[in-house]
């Protein structure tokens, strides 16, 4: 029990550290390939600009878990997508879904753009509102 | 800090559950399970309906399966199944109704992703399972295609197997196309469609029948579980030796008049 609490609050604490790192191009194309064997394998592309942060991080924490994520790989899948919400601020999100799948989205810079905007925590740049139970599921249906 | 948590943890109970749920129960998708993940899927399967003119009044059949699916790697899965199934009709000759349940053996499920179909323009995966129940051997393989297009998933297997019974002194194969398609409508439901064409070739010497069943697919889904469900009618089928359960446009003899299946997963 102890070692799974201490599990959940590393892959939080990791989670949550990870939002103002930026990329270099090799973790980029590692991101995105874990990004393809771990996630848009089963599921689409969800836009972390749609979600809070705290729903965001929680969500990460346990997808991290459901598919089994190593530490370095639940953070870096974090930093990448994290990517995505820095550009939304910066109305620079790409389309991310290109094909007839569900390939890795790409940011168009491997850096988020905004970095220095966001506070030490990597947050404040982020989206603060709540939405009702009702838009949250159309959000989830319209989502790219 | 609170009110986040909980809010999110609100939040996550419309979020739907993603990761080995099927969206279809007869036909296979490509994905397989991300390496170290454990899943248990019970089984359940009716299948009813066989005409009295070849002794099978009020027949149906109903087969259990537990199954344990582990992923070995990204791109590999194996699962155990154990099989049993019950099986009930009556002679309409003698009226003696049979009904008996039997233990049919272990199977090991062989899932290998060839192509993600996430990286490419199609899915590709291939399938092998052997089974074993002391008395009969069987070995079924699958050429698995799929992909999703946004909130649409479709799935098609090309299917064939063989059955040596009796201590290997039979061969039955059999030929099959599943074909599937479904729709995301919320983060809970999916529906779909899914078509089964079924085909036995006794000896591999003639072309005894073919059935073609389609039939509506739904799947529910939360975070630690899912469920699917197909209902399949036979809508034509036919015998290519003679007619022997006289109906004209469908086949009561080697297949059932209904296929039902539900299959529930379990994510450790």
């Amino acid at each position: 029990m102890r070692l799974v609490l201490f599990k959940c609050l590393a892959v939080l604490a990791a989670i949550g550290a990870a939002g103002a790192a930026e990329l270099s191009e090799q973790e980029l194309a590692a991101a995105r390939k874990l990004y393809n064997a771990k996630c848009a394998k089963c599921h689409k592309f969800y836009n972390p600009a749609n979600y809070t942060d705290a729903q965001w991080r929680e969500w990460m924490r346990m997808m991290s878990q459901k598919s089994k994520l190593r530490l370095d790989e639940a953070q870096l899948l974090s930093r990448y997508l994290d990517t995505f919400r820095t550009q939304q601020m910066t109305n620079t999100l790409p389309d991310p879904g290109k094909s007839g799948g569900q390939p890795a989205p790409e940011p168009t810079t491997a850096r988020p753009q905004d970095a220095n905007a966001a506070g030490r925590d990597g947050t404040s740049h982020r989206q603060p509102k709540q939405r009702t139970r009702k838009t949250q599921a159309r959000n989830w249906s319209t989502l790219p | 800090m609170l009110v986040a948590v909980g809010i999110a943890y609100v939040w996550l109970a419309l979020w739907p559950a993603q990761a080995g749920e099927r969206l279809f129960t007869y036909t296979y998708e490509p994905e397989t399970m991300p390496q170290g993940t454990f899943e248990f899927e019970p089984w359940f399967t009716l299948r009813a309906g066989r005409s009295a003119a070849v002794g099978k009044d009020d027949y149906y059949r109903l087969q259990f399966r537990q199954e344990f699916e582990y992923g070995v790697t990204d791109n590999y899965t194996v699962a155990l199944y154990l099989n049993s199934d019950y099986q009930h009709y009556k002679n309409p000759g003698t009226g003696q109704r049979t009904s008996h349940y039997r233990w049919t053996g272990v199977s090991l499920e062989n899932l290998y992703m060839v192509l993600n179909p996430a990286e490419n323009v199609l899915g590709l995966a291939l399938y092998l399972e052997p089974t074993w129940d002391g008395e009969n051997f069987e070995l079924e393989q699958k050429i698995i295609f799929g992909q999703r297009h946004g909130d649409w998933k479709w799935a098609v297997n090309l299917v064939h197997e063989t059955e040596w019974e009796d201590h290997f002194r039979e061969t039955t194969g059999e030929l099959e196309i599943d074909v599937g398609i479904a729709r995301q409508l919320s983060p809970r439901w999916s529906l779909g469609i899914e078509l089964r064409n079924s085909n036995h070739l006794p000896e591999y010497k003639t072309w005894k029948d073919t059935a073609l069943y389609v039939g509506p697919v739904i799947n529910y889904r939360r975070q630690k579980w899912w469920a699917t469900l197909t209902v399949m009618p036979q809508v034509f089928g036919a015998n290519f030796d003679g007619d022997p359960d006289g109906n004209g446009h469908l086949d009561l003899a080697g297949h059932e008049r209904w296929n039902v299946r539900l299959i529930v997963g379990y994510f450790f």
